[in-house]
């Protein structure tokens, strides 16, 4: 226990001090979209890794609280404070809340299809709806966050609030996880060992619980979504196709599906492999064109499913484990 | 609206219907014999459309094209059952993600092997449409049918004349019983993927004409048979193939009546509507309520 | 004064196959009553029945003058009926004490505003709970083994983990399910112990069970199914006696 509070601090202490040694644009936005996606990331683990109900479709509602953040304070000039932390993730949860209870009572492999369902019903509202989203032409000049009178217009600034807004979360994560919801929510997660009948005979409703987490998981990934859209200022569907939904998947797993900590260890670790894909691949296909690191990811997610399934988080002590079983045969 | 334009909407969604009746079929196969829901379905529909335009284009004879288009896709499956087999009694989120992975990949390498660009190839049979009570009936239409008839009466045969298919329906409705009576279930597995990318394929082949063809279009002809597979009922093949004709007239229908871009969310909303009543798909094993 | 569980002419069809068939039975409030049968007799049927996992195909059944027919599994629990299953069915994703705590669910209130919040009575009903759980621990002699996850266990404290998180709910009317399953004989004493201290706290036990040494010295009443039918109902000595349970059943005892 000490030793991860000790890591944690100094965690923090190198993210407060970070800027001060770093300015490069290059660096600063990179670890501005880092914390994004690990928001994202730790919302699906919430309904994903806690509660075992498998989500394909984060990117709608990272989605949604991008377009409610651009068009209220666009169209409808609304203050940007509140729209951020109160209304991107308020728009995302309602959606969550009205998908939730038709799909959730689906298991499985039927329950992954219906969330990509929607991911894709959701993408192509994006693109549909040209009088409100602007269709592929998106939403431009979309107003930076400002806290009262302090307009956020510089990189930093946006890694702070962005890695602010992550740690709160994780915090309040935390509390969630040690507590009577989380341990419901931990209890019906079948695949890892829960049993929602063992559950029910506790007095446990299931579908309370997968709704509560399922849009908890919307609101984190809307909240992410308004940060996004504030710090970009221009919003168009192609950051909120599916894809994304399974990249998002793909973090919590090459993270570790066990641990909230994985959202973030996983948003570094797809990162760097994706500059790494982005580097290589036209080395050897020097024309190529598109989302080529797709196929980086397939080979990573095989590998990580193959290898080490509990994610890299575990790595340290699966490795500890492979190396003292050596040891012991010498 | 004129009946022959009503009719018209539901020729091509019949035609349609049948490609995701094949997918959805496919999906069927393997998930009841292997148990895995192979999100790879669709990838063998691209790389089947693909390859043989590409051959075509390479000056490659029609024959030649053809057989790599089949044989090529079913190399990509039995690789999908060569990764998925090591850890084939993982946990349901692992097998999707490994299936999403392998697709992951076969699009990736469809990328980074023709780009981004749109293939297409002339119909196997050109020549005036058929008219039909009024209605405009492409021939490459009728060869789909055709072909797909054809298909599914093999199928018929395999699984109910031989002994092969019979030993993979046994796996399908009791994998222990199976085993003990001396049938090796992973031969089986192998056969049910090859079969899969082997309808894949020919669902490729025959509508790329039509349709046309890219690197990206296996994600939604998979979800769409898999959608197509579950409203039947996942495990009934009558229910499944009428899955398959059912999207496709939906989609057909929606495009012609309502927009293009709508229909995939009316395809999604049917699903999600039929499946909140049966939850086992309309022509799926109902629930005994055992414990 | 009508009975705390009244079965009433209760039927139960799975498809051609009618595996509860007419029983009847009364539970009084504070007994312990064992239901026994061969195997496939509809034992577990009943519980299932009884705790809404399976709805009767006839007949009703009350509980507190309460219909449960219709009612879902959580709310029969809330009512005050807790059960274990035959096998277990713990949250090996969780530790034994977890376990426990998710048994106190229902006597928790903490919800995710509050908890996110952090308001504090949270903070007080999570110790309460945690005190709570650490008596269930102590009655069951949990102790050595309390922040353990439970697929590392043997068999006989995964029994008594499973018994402890029932009995967290705080029932008044717990239905064990082959409690001494798979229990060596010095097992099977310890458990007849727990159990009537259990009785003696106010809880009503039913109880399915194989193992006669357990029924006879236990139960006040015992009912005998077969084949899904009601064969004999009375009391050990009676039972014993009964020669229709004796050629079904029993035999050498």
């Amino acid at each position: 226990m000490k030793k991860t509070q000790v890591l944690i601090t100094i965690f923090i202490l190198i993210l407060i001090i970070f800027p001060v040694f770093v300015t490069s644009h290059y660096f600063l936005s990179t670890l501005v979209f880092i914390a994004i996606n690990s928001i994202a990331a730790l919302g699906l683990f919430l309904l994903t890794g806690l509660a075992g109900q498998i989500s394909l479709g984060q990117s709608a509602f990272f989605g949604i609280g991008a377009y409610v953040y651009a068009i209220l304070t666009t169209k409808f000039n609304f203050p940007s404070l509140l729209t951020l932390l109160l209304l991107s993730p308020l728009g995302a949860g309602i959606m969550a809340a009205i998908t939730g209870i038709p799909v959730l009572r689906f298991h499985g492999h039927i329950l992954a299809v219906a969330t990509l369902g929607l991911a894709l019903v959701m993408y192509t509202i994006f693109v549909g709806m040209v009088s409100v989203t602007g269709g592929h032409a998106g939403i431009s000049s979309i107003p930076h966050l400002s806290i009262g009178k302090v307009e956020l217009n510089t990189d930093v600034h946006y890694y702070y609030l962005s890695w602010g807004l992550i740690l709160l979360l994780l915090l309040i994560s935390q509390n969630i996880i040690r507590s009577r919801v989380g341990r419901a929510a931990q209890s019906i997660h079948h695949i890892l060992g829960g049993s929602e009948e063992a559950a029910m005979m506790l007095g446990i409703n299931p579908m309370i619980y997968k709704l509560q987490m399922y849009i908890l998981s919307a609101m984190y990934a809307g909240l992410a979504g308004g940060v996004y859209a504030s710090y970009v200022t221009f919003v168009n569907p192609s950051p909120f196709n599916v894809l994304v939904s399974l990249m998002i998947l793909v973090i919590i797993i090459v993270g570790g599906i066990g641990s909230m900590w994985g959202a973030v260890i996983g948003s570094v670790a797809v990162f760097l492999f994706r500059e790494l894909m982005r580097f290589a691949i036209p080395i050897a296909f020097p024309t190529v064109g598109g989302e080529f690191e797709i196929i980086g990811w397939g080979i990573l997610l095989i590998g990580m499913l193959l290898l080490a399934p509990g994610g890299l988080i575990q790595l340290p002590q699966h490795l500890y484990q492979k190396l003292s079983r050596k040891s012991r045969y010498k | 609206m004129e009946i022959s334009a009503l009719g018209q909407l539901l020729i091509q969604g019949i035609i349609q219907g049948s490609i995701y009746a094949l997918g959805a079929i496919g999906f069927m196969i393997v998930y009841s014999i292997s148990r895995v829901v192979n999100f790879c379905q669709g990838e063998y529909f691209m790389l089947g459309g693909m390859v043989v335009a590409t051959s075509l284009e390479a000056g490659l004879p029609l024959w030649l094209s053809l057989f790599l288009g089949v044989i090529i896709p079913v190399f990509a499956g039995v690789i999908t059952y060569g990764v998925i087999h090591p850890v084939r009694n993982a946990s349901i989120m692992t097998l999707i993600l490994i299936t999403f992975g392998i697709a992951f990949i076969i699009r990736g390498s469809a990328l980074l092997a023709w780009g981004t660009d749109v293939r297409r190839y002339a119909p196997f049979l050109e020549g005036e449409p058929i008219i039909f009570f009024n209605i405009l009936v492409p021939q490459q239409g009728l060869l789909i049918l055709g072909v797909t008839m054809l298909t599914l009466i093999s199928l018929f045969f395999f699984f109910q004349r031989t002994l092969s298919g019979k030993a993979m329906r046994a796996c399908a409705i009791d994998r222990l019983g199976a085993q003990i009576v001396g049938i090796k279930p992973e031969y089986k597995n192998l056969i049910s993927f090859i079969i899969a990318s082997l309808l894949g394929s020919i669902e490729g082949i025959f509508m790329t004409p039509i349709t046309m063809a890219s690197y990206d279009i296996g994600l939604t002809i998979g979800i769409k048979a898999f959608i197509a597979a579950l409203i039947g009922g996942l495990t009934n093949p009558v229910g499944v193939m009428l899955g398959g004709f059912l999207i496709g007239i939906l989609e057909a229908l929606s495009s012609g009546l309502i927009s293009s871009l709508y229909k995939t969310a009316i395809v999604v909303a049917i699903f999600l509507i039929v499946l909140s009543f049966r939850r086992t798909g309309l022509l799926g094993e109902a629930e005994t309520g055992k414990v | 004064m009508e009975p705390f569980l009244k079965i009433d002419s209760v039927s139960k069809d799975f498809g051609g196959l009618r595996a509860v068939d007419r029983v009847s039975f009364d539970i009084e409030r504070g007994s312990i009553t064992s239901i026994i049968g061969p195997n496939g007799a509809g034992k577990t049927t009943i519980f299932n029945l009884i705790t809404g996992l399976l709805r009767p195909s006839e007949g009703n059944i009350y509980f507190k003058n309460q219909k449960l027919n219709r009612l879902p599994t959580y709310r029969i629990v809330s009512m005050g009926i807790s059960r274990t299953f035959q096998n277990l069915r713990l949250f090996t994703n969780l530790k034994v004490v977890e376990n426990i705590l998710v048994g106190r669910h229902l006597q928790g209130r903490a919800n995710l505003l509050s908890i996110i919040l952090r308001v504090p009575w949270v903070k007080i009903e999570e110790r309460q709970n945690f005190e709570e759980a650490i008596k269930l621990i102590n009655l069951f002699t949990l102790e050595g083994v309390a922040f353990s996850l439970t697929s590392s266990l043997p068999f006989g404290y995964q029994k008594r983990v499973a018994i402890a998180r029932a009995l967290a709910t705080k029932p008044e009317l717990l239905l064990l399910d082959e409690p001494a399953g798979g229990l060596t004989s010095q097992e099977i004493e310890e458990i007849k112990q727990v159990l009537i201290r259990v009785r003696e706290s106010g809880v009503t036990i039913i109880l399915v069970e194989h193992r006669m040494e357990l029924v006879m010295d236990v139960s006040e009443k015992i009912i005998v199914l077969h084949h899904g039918r009601k064969l004999a109902e009375g009391t050990p000595k009676q039972i014993q006696e009964d020669q229709r349970v004796i050629d079904v059943y029993l035999g050498q005892i």
